[in-house]
């Protein structure tokens, strides 16, 4: 037959970059319709089960105890970093004198939920898969559901909320955690007057910027409880398979989060620009 | 009343895993489904509580539709058929009595129940459950990581035996132990039916097994049924597989045991 | 799971077993002839492998930074004429080497734990052993040079790629043309940001294979000590790359 690929070089050619442009764009298409039927389920679980508020409530404890120490430590490394790269390029401009405001929205409506997004997914998301992965190829969670217990409203839902909810707890202290390590590097190592630094801040951060923070962090907790949890539950296939789940859960927690990342700052932007003209607001 | 299959057929993906099978579980008796690795066999068991769904056919459990069932329904259906895993599927976090006691919490059991059970008789059940098993009082605070595998085994046993289901439904019970516990938990399950005078499906390798204590032996080949017979109609059977089984399974007893397994009509 | 978390000591020694490993690929970089045709074959699986994730990770980071950043200049200095200079040196020196970073300890980390650690409680390094195979030889030193190559040459690509989208953002919503942005661009990029990157690339890339390999060897428990030395290892890298991060920027925007 003429013309068909295999006798046209030229079409199959074109066949295999265009299987090369889209394979990965129809994966991550597959990976996104798969975590949210997942939520989905979830969510329907939430609406027609009974609450779980003590399983909840141990999660939530459990986390945050679990993730303080790195993110005080990510805190203070994440804002001292910052701060070195933003000093570099202000002193170019002698526009020193805006570091404190600067450094400080861009850790609230950027950096810090990033952060903390990506440390709740290393440590509490990588953990939940391999918990939920374990449990699963191990038929404990068949076992629950014989046993006349739904899986999801017993095992997935206190991990999930309690993710969703100790992600805005963590955003908070991580921003704290961050301004104390910018400040202090900016002042040691900088070496700014601290006043000269903290004047800056409240023309650059408002309530305004603050939304924005906690609406991101609450939206990538979304993404790390989901991916986590939905990578842990669908596991197969023996120890292997725990270790599939994690690498998985790893991969798309990160992918999910920068990309939900671009459409969250485009889609906030847009809605300060267009309700802030028309409320007159100012803010940086 | 009991286990009925009707024309079940299951694939995942290309691979056809059963096809067009269909047979019935007697009441009381012990049926043992046997056959090589990746036939079928707890594909088949899972049908039966609603774990997995057929591509054709059905499933009925005392007369009612399994795999026409909703979440609600099938809660009923999983009372009634306790399964046991090949893992023993233990809740680490919880100790043996919260593991033993779990089945008898829950809101359907409950709702089961003409009033829910009191703390003291969950522990007079718990107690007796294990007392099954040949385990006593004195695991109950322990945790499951802490027990032996042999000992997890039975107390997930025992865990499926608190609820008082009718049907026991056993995925590869003696797979992966010594020979001294294989043994043991054959004798349990043995001596479980004809106590509890429950219906038992054993899904299982273990053609020994099957030979000293099955009613009826269900083989699986190729996505269908290779034989449904009694266990003497069985050793005498003319099939090729079987007889490979047979022989395999014959050659490794200790001659005393291969004698009076021979001799046995 | 009662009791999965790891305790500190362990944490520990796993690090003194990734010291360890430093100074056995140290040993091996010197000695015998290196196994080219497997490194390679690894470079071009980690690296093509990537390539779609680190891509489109790195296009949406790229432009949603650019964006940002112009926004609040806009918003505050009235200016975009910053723009080129600004986030073309953010990119060269933290964006586009923290992000593929972080997404490489995904991909890259914590597949190699997974792989070793099922190696590990299936028995399969022991079995390596008893045929006189060295399992760091085997194992750990070809992934450690694929590692470095091909991280480097990702992280290379990742700041093009972001350089890109931060082009076609200012052109498409700031208009910029293209070369204007090239040409201010221009100045602002130093050797020495060129070196920092090139820098970052290496010791990322010989952080990841190696906490990973160290957290596979030291598996054990079946499918939950699969999963836990993979969690480890994904937390532990990350946390040193963190650092090593803040060490390198420190280096080269203050001392250097």
């Amino acid at each position: 037959m003429s013309g068909s690929s295999k006798s046209n070089p030229a079409l199959s050619g074109a066949g295999g970059l265009a299987g090369a442009l889209f394979g990965p764009i129809a994966m991550t298409l597959h990976e996104v319709g798969g975590l949210a039927l997942f939520i989905q389920l979830i969510v329907k679980t939430a609406l027609t089960t009974s609450g779980n508020t003590p399983a909840i409530l141990e999660q939530i404890l459990s986390i945050v105890s679990r993730s303080l120490a790195t993110v005080t430590f990510a805190g203070t490394f994440v804002g001292a970093i910052i701060v070195l790269q933003f000093n570099a390029v202000l002193m170019v401009y002698d526009a020193q004198i805006f570091l404190g405001g600067l450094n400080t929205s861009a850790i609230v409506r950027e950096i810090g939920p990033l952060m903390i997004t990506f440390i709740l997914a290393g440590k509490i998301g990588a953990f939940t898969a391999a918990e939920l992965g374990t449990m699963r190829v191990t038929e404990q969670i068949d076992a629950v559901e014989c046993l006349g217990t739904n899986p999801v409203q017993y095992l997935v839902l206190p991990r999930f909320i309690g993710i969703v909810i100790s992600s805005l707890i963590l955003l908070a202290l991580g921003i704290m955690i961050s301004m104390v390590g910018s400040t202090f590097v900016a002042v040691v190592l900088a070496g700014m007057n601290p006043i000269q630094y903290m004047s800056t801040i409240t023309r650059f951060v408002g309530g305004w910027t603050l939304f924005c923070g906690a609406a991101k962090s609450l939206i990538y907790g979304i993404i790390v409880g989901g991916v986590a949890c939905h990578k842990g539950y669908t596991a197969r296939g023996g120890a292997r398979g725990v270790g599939t789940a994690v690498t998985q859960a790893a991969l798309y927690m990160s992918l999910f989060v920068i990309l939900a990342n671009y459409i969250t700052s485009n889609t906030l932007n847009f809605l300060y620009d267009f309700l802030g003209t028309a409320l007159g607001w100012v803010e940086g | 009343m009991s286990i009925r299959f009707e024309n079940l057929s299951k694939s995942f993906g290309p691979k056809t895993v059963l096809k067009d099978v269909s047979f019935e579980v007697a009441k009381g008796e012990i049926l043992f489904i046997l056959g090589k690795s990746g036939m079928g066999k707890s594909v088949t068991l899972k049908h039966i509580v609603g774990v997995l769904k057929p591509d054709e056919g059905r499933v009925f459990v005392d007369g009612q539709d399994v795999t026409r069932l909703d979440d609600n329904g099938l809660a009923d259906v999983r009372r009634k058929c306790g399964m046991v895993f090949q893992h023993p599927a233990l809740l680490d976090s919880l100790s043996v009595y919260q593991n033993v006691s779990f089945g008898l919490r829950t809101p359907q059991f409950i709702r089961s129940q003409p009033r829910p059970l009191t703390e003291d008789e969950i522990r007079t059940r718990v107690t007796e459950t294990l007392r099954l098993v040949n385990l006593g009082p004195d695991i109950f605070d322990r945790y499951p990581p802490e027990i032996s595998y042999g000992m997890q085994k039975r107390v997930s046993l025992a865990r499926t035996l608190a609820p008082g289901p009718t049907y026991l439904l056993f995925d590869e019970p003696t797979t992966g132990l010594d020979p001294i516990t294989t043994n043991a938990v054959n004798d349990l399950v043995y001596e479980l039916s004809r106590k509890l005078k429950v219906t038992s499906v054993v899904v299982s390798h273990d053609m020994q097994c099957a030979l000293k204590i099955a009613d009826r032996v269900l083989v699986l080949d190729n996505a269908g049924i290779l034989a449904l017979q009694t266990v003497p109609e069985i050793k005498r059977s003319r099939e090729p597989l079987i007889r490979d089984f047979l022989a395999e399974t014959l050659a490794l007893l200790p001659p005393e045991e291969r004698a009076e397994l021979e001799a046995q009509p | 799971m009662a009791g999965s978390n790891t305790a500190t000591s362990e944490h520990l020694a796993t690090l003194k077993d990734v010291g360890i490993l430093y100074l056995e690929m140290g040993r091996r970089l010197f000695r015998h002839p290196w196994r080219w045709k497997e490194i390679l074959q690894s470079v071009v699986t980690m690296g093509i492998g990537s390539l779609p994730i680190i891509t489109i990770a790195t296009a949406f980071a790229g432009l949603v930074v650019t964006a940002e950043i112009a926004w609040h200049m806009d918003k505050t200095l009235h200016t975009v004429s910053m723009i080129p200079g600004v986030t073309g040196q953010f990119i060269l020196r933290e964006l586009g080497i923290a992000i593929p970073a972080l997404l490489l300890v995904a991909k890259v980390g914590a597949s190699a734990t997974a792989e070793v650690g099922t190696m590990k409680v299936t028995e399969q390094i022991d079995a390596l052993k008893l045929l006189k195979i060295d399992p760091i030889d085997y194992l750990v030193f070809p992934r450690f040079i694929a590692s470095i190559i091909s991280i480097t040459c990702l992280i290379f690509f990742s700041i093009a790629v972001t350089l890109t989208c931060a082009i076609l953002i200012s052109v498409t919503r700031f208009n910029f043309h293209v070369f204007e942005f090239i040409l201010s661009l221009r100045p602002y990029i130093y050797m020495k940001d060129l070196g920092g990157a090139l820098a970052k690339g290496v010791v990322f890339g010989s952080i990841i294979p190696l906490v990973s390999c160290a957290y596979g060897f030291r598996c054990k428990g079946g499918a939950e000590g699969v999963g836990t030395a993979t969690t480890n290892s994904v937390v532990t890298a990350t946390i040193l790359i963190i650092t090593m991060d803040f060490v390198l920027t420190w280096v080269f925007t203050s001392l250097i």
